[in-house]
């Protein structure tokens, strides 16, 4: 059950960090035109640009811990493998406990911020923080779904 | 980030060209009961550096040591909205804030970005004398944040690398890089320019490199940021009048016994006068100062604006109505 | 209570929790600890990735793949091939070269690193390099995708410090010049040692010319981006949109070696490694917020100036700083947190802003390659299938090269500040 929730979570979170990135581009491409063809400008495309940013980041981060492709430095591991079933259970903790964290203070954070409106599109700074407790949440499902399974071996493979 | 270069509202971002950046704060902290944070985005060699010790100075001496005020500038606990949240969550007691990112927290704050409001400094001054200003500052309160000292900074003039500005005319089609701000930007769009979206630092490259025409700052800022190294022409348009605040967390000042919160206000208050009148004074030598860097002044009759900006009007008035319009207009 | 802090830092690092949340973590644990109310974790994660000049990472780690995938960087190697393909260590010279060329072309060491990788190492495996040799090239050689413009690192120490994006880019074009010429000396040094033999076809100009021309789509990439950004059509960020443009038209239309299928992959990985990139970013500025909080960077400065005041030293010392942390650090949470640390000493110093970021830049670029940890040092390893440790023990000499190439730039500034302080 858990698996697949986290296996949907995941196809959905790539769609949307493609179309984040796809957002920007076009969205500045469009800015660049205008100003430099049209004497034009379009005065919210640099905040909506960082939006999709911020967004494609943490829904990305979430991505890369359910495959594990977050950047580690694994030296110990490197060196002597058999450490992995140990390190492993540790990692998971920190990353679950950082990932509850981020929703508890996310939730908080909502409450204040919720009232402030951005400064060129107006739109409320809660549903742009909303992004990171609601990532926060992504990532336990991942990490739930990895409980009971081998560690995930780090994104490398040796000859 | 706190350390991020990004946009800054009156272009605080750019190279801080000072020599004198390493002062060590030694102060000798041991008998403060309080010991505050001040934050804000400017660089040290500003007036809001300035401005900011000065507070401190007062503060310190009015009680007597027992409050012991840390200053961090150059946006080491963030931008202007940064701040701002951080006194929100009572993480910071102090701010040092320029006026318009404060309407996304209180959007009727914004009233004194309205274009061409104020006739001149005496305009100016009296309001900040009248009790049209204890209605104003009281906006931000529901946002939990207590606005207490007022620096007038000064009208911001357009610069460009074109021609002198002389008439409403020669603005029309100009590609300028404005603040942050809906109201500004009604307003520049009103009298024909174009204006652009950028964050400082690269607005400064673009107007190094021609990709935009103008941008438009107070004469401290102008000089302080250097933009004489890549502009040639300040017009003395002052279509809108700013203003720096000295802010605190609401729910940190609500704790403080009352004899310091009273030197609070007082400090803020009387620091907030000092500086608009050394501001309103050196607004000349900050002229002379451009001049000398090579740039070119030309005084813009402002006269011209009248009737100019009757949609940013309208549309203020539809959303916040017009009742302390009125009286800030009224103030004679 | 400090202590604490950095403490629980390394072990979470030397356990192998990813690295943006070990800083995050301990950055939140020492919050709790030091009762600040912790809603500032929310923002500062927030406002980390809340800055407009970060937008040229995904662009340029876009744009890097596109090329990559449209036929733009293969190109690119033809020719280094027809240049120099024949001498002793000729694949090795090539990579190098080409990574030269590619820097011109992108403005992110990963995606160099990726295209280089690629392309290069199995061709050099191929012609009996050794697999961690090969590696180590592509590892060491990389990273100046961020030295010669356009530029990732110089577009955000830019916004950090203020200084002109165009001078970092005209001082970018020498140091890059230098550190490619440094590695190409080893790399040959080290390929006569051990018998790697060039193609040993003569130059035949013919060949050189049908390279050229075959190669002049993606040539003309450096003159639209940098000319867009000196003619001032578009910023320094915007120029990644740009390139991600151009790599699309050209892959597409010209080349026909981008398929629209293509697309939708590439644009996910390259939004994974972007979000990857800029989750450690984000958490820096967390961690760099609590360094503030405490005063850490008055503190530093001040003891950095008690040793000494003599610029050249204290150059020295923040070089060994730079080179320590970009042994563990990525290029990005380093700029974050040192740059506003050191930045009021070296102004103080009277040293060029210019010339101080191209010294950060540099060293961050070797910090890619060093172990243990290093973005082009992974990404290499993991395109090469050699282990880190073999690749890291290959590159010893290289990192040398690397280090004698930044002490030129940090002594004999004149070497890299030429265009801008003039011939007089
Ligand atoms: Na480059
Ligand atoms: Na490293």
């Amino acid at each position: 059950m858990i698996d697949k929730i986290s296996y949907w979570l995941d196809a959905a979170s790539k769609a949307l960090i493609v179309s984040f990135l796809t957002i920007m581009t076009v969205v500045l491409a469009i800015q660049i035109v205008l100003r430099y063809f049209f004497q034009m400008g379009i005065i919210w495309s640099d905040e909506l640009a960082r939006f999709a940013m911020i967004a494609l980041v943490y829904i990305g981060a979430a991505s890369a811990t359910r495959d594990n492709s977050h950047i580690t430095v694994s030296i110990f591991e490197d060196h002597k493998p058999s450490l992995r079933k140990w390190f492993a259970p540790i990692q998971w903790i920190v990353m679950f406990v950082y990932s509850i964290c981020l929703i508890k203070f996310g939730f908080d954070t909502l409450k204040v911020v919720g009232a402030q409106s951005s400064a060129n599109m107006g739109i409320s700074m809660g549903w742009i923080y909303a992004v990171i407790p609601l990532s926060a949440a992504i990532m336990i499902v991942h990490l739930l779904a990895r409980i009971g399974k081998r560690p995930p071996a780090i994104e490398k493979e040796e000859i | 980030g706190g350390y991020s270069g990004k946009s800054s509202v009156d272009g605080t971002a750019a190279a801080d060209d000072n020599e004198s950046g390493t002062k060590i704060p030694a102060a000798d902290t041991s008998g403060a009961t309080y010991k505050l944070r001040l934050g804000h985005q400017s660089p040290e060699e500003t007036n809001v550096q300035v401005y900011a010790k000065l507070f401190k100075e007062l503060l310190e001496e009015k009680t007597n040591g027992d409050v012991h005020v840390e200053i961090y500038p150059f946006r080491q606990l963030g931008t202007d909205r940064e701040l701002l949240e951080a006194m929100q969550f009572g993480t910071l007691e102090f701010g040092i804030i320029n006026g318009p990112p404060i309407s996304g927290f209180a959007p009727e704050t914004a009233i004194v970005d309205l274009p061409f409001l104020f006739r001149d400094w005496n305009h100016v001054k009296t309001f900040l004398d009248s009790d049209v200003k204890d209605e104003y500052t009281a906006l931000t309160e529901e946002a939990n944040l207590k606005m207490m000292g007022i620096m007038a900074r000064g009208f911001r003039h357009v610069t460009n690398s074109k021609k002198p500005i002389e008439t409403v005319e020669d603005l029309k089609g100009l590609k300028i890089r404005v603040i942050e701000s809906p109201v500004y930007v009604n307003a520049y769009r009103e009298v024909g320019t174009s204006p652009q979206s950028m964050n400082w630092s690269d607005a400064y490259t673009a107007l190094e490199q021609n990709a935009i025409d103008a941008q438009e700052n107070t004469l401290d800022i102008i000089h302080d940021e250097n933009v004489a190294e890549v502009q040639d022409y300040v017009s003395k348009t002052g279509i809108n009048f700013v203003f720096s605040f000295i802010m605190a967390s609401k729910q940190e000042f609500d704790k403080w016994p009352e004899d310091i919160q009273q030197a609070v206000l007082e400090a803020a208050d009387e620091a907030g006068k000092e500086m608009t009148t050394r501001n309103e004074h050196n607004e000349g030598e900050f002229e002379e100062k451009l001049k000398a860097k090579g740039m070119e002044i030309n005084d813009f009759d402002r006269s011209q604006f009248e009737g100019k900006f009757e949609d940013t009007y309208s549309s203020w008035k539809k959303e916040h109505g017009d009742n302390l319009l009125k009286k800030i207009q009224d103030i004679k | 209570m400090v202590t604490l802090f950095f403490a629980l830092t390394i072990v979470l690092f030397l356990l192998g929790v990813p690295m943006a949340i070990t800083i995050g973590f301990s950055s939140i644990v020492y919050i709790l600890l030091a009762d600040i109310n912790p809603m500032i974790v929310v923002q500062r994660l927030f406002t980390g990735a809340d800055v407009s000049a970060l937008m040229a990472i995904p662009f340029f780690i876009l744009a890097g793949n596109l090329m990559l995938t449209g036929g733009l960087a293969q190109r690119i190697l033809d020719l280094a091939n027809s240049l120099i393909g024949r001498m002793t260590g000729g694949l090795a010279l090539v990579t190098i070269l080409g990574c030269m060329f590619f820097a011109a072309i992108s403005g992110s060491s990963i995606a160099t690193a990726a295209a280089l990788g690629t392309l290069m190492i199995p061709a050099m495996v191929d012609k009996g390099y050794g697999r961690g040799f090969a590696t180590a090239i592509v590892s060491n050689a990389s990273p100046m995708g961020v030295i010669i413009p356009p530029s990732i690192s110089l577009i955000i120490y830019g916004s950090l410090s203020g200084a002109s994006i165009s001078d970092l880019y005209l001082v970018g074009v020498p140091a890059g010049l230098i550190v490619g010429i440094s590695l190409l000396i080893v790399v040959y040094l080290i390929s006569r040692k051990r018998g790697y033999k060039g193609t040993d076809e003569p130059f035949k100009f013919s060949d050189f010319l049908r390279a050229f021309r075959r190669s002049l789509w993606a040539l003309g990439t450096p003159i639209i981006l940098l000319g867009g950004v000196f003619l001032g059509i578009v910023t320094p960020t915007e120029s990644g949109v740009v390139a991600v443009v151009y790599a699309i038209i050209v892959g597409m239309f010209i080349y026909r070696e981008l398929k629209l299928k293509d697309v939708w992959g590439i644009f996910l990985d390259s939004a994974k490694s972007t979000a990857i990139i800029m989750f450690i970013i984000a958490n820096a500025a967390l961690f760099a917020y609590i360094l503030a909080y405490e005063n850490i960077p008055t503190a530093i400065v001040s003891s950095v100036l008690s040793i000494s005041e003599n610029p050249i030293i204290v150059l020295l010392l923040i070089n060994i700083i730079l080179l320590i942390f970009g042994a563990f650090m990525d290029t990005m949470a380093i700029l974050v947190i040192v740059v506003p640390m050191f930045l009021p000493v070296i102004t103080a110093m009277g040293v060029d802003p210019v010339l101080f970021g191209i010294i950060v830049v540099v060293n961050t670029a070797i910090g890619m390659a060093t172990p243990p940890f290093g973005a082009t040092l992974l990404i290499s390893s993991n395109l090469g299938k050699s282990p880190l440790v073999t690749v890291a023990r290959e590159s010893g000499w290289m990192l040398f090269a690397l280090i004698v190439a930044l002490l030129l730039i940090t002594y004999v500034p004149y070497l890299v500040m030429f265009p801008l302080w003039g011939f007089g």
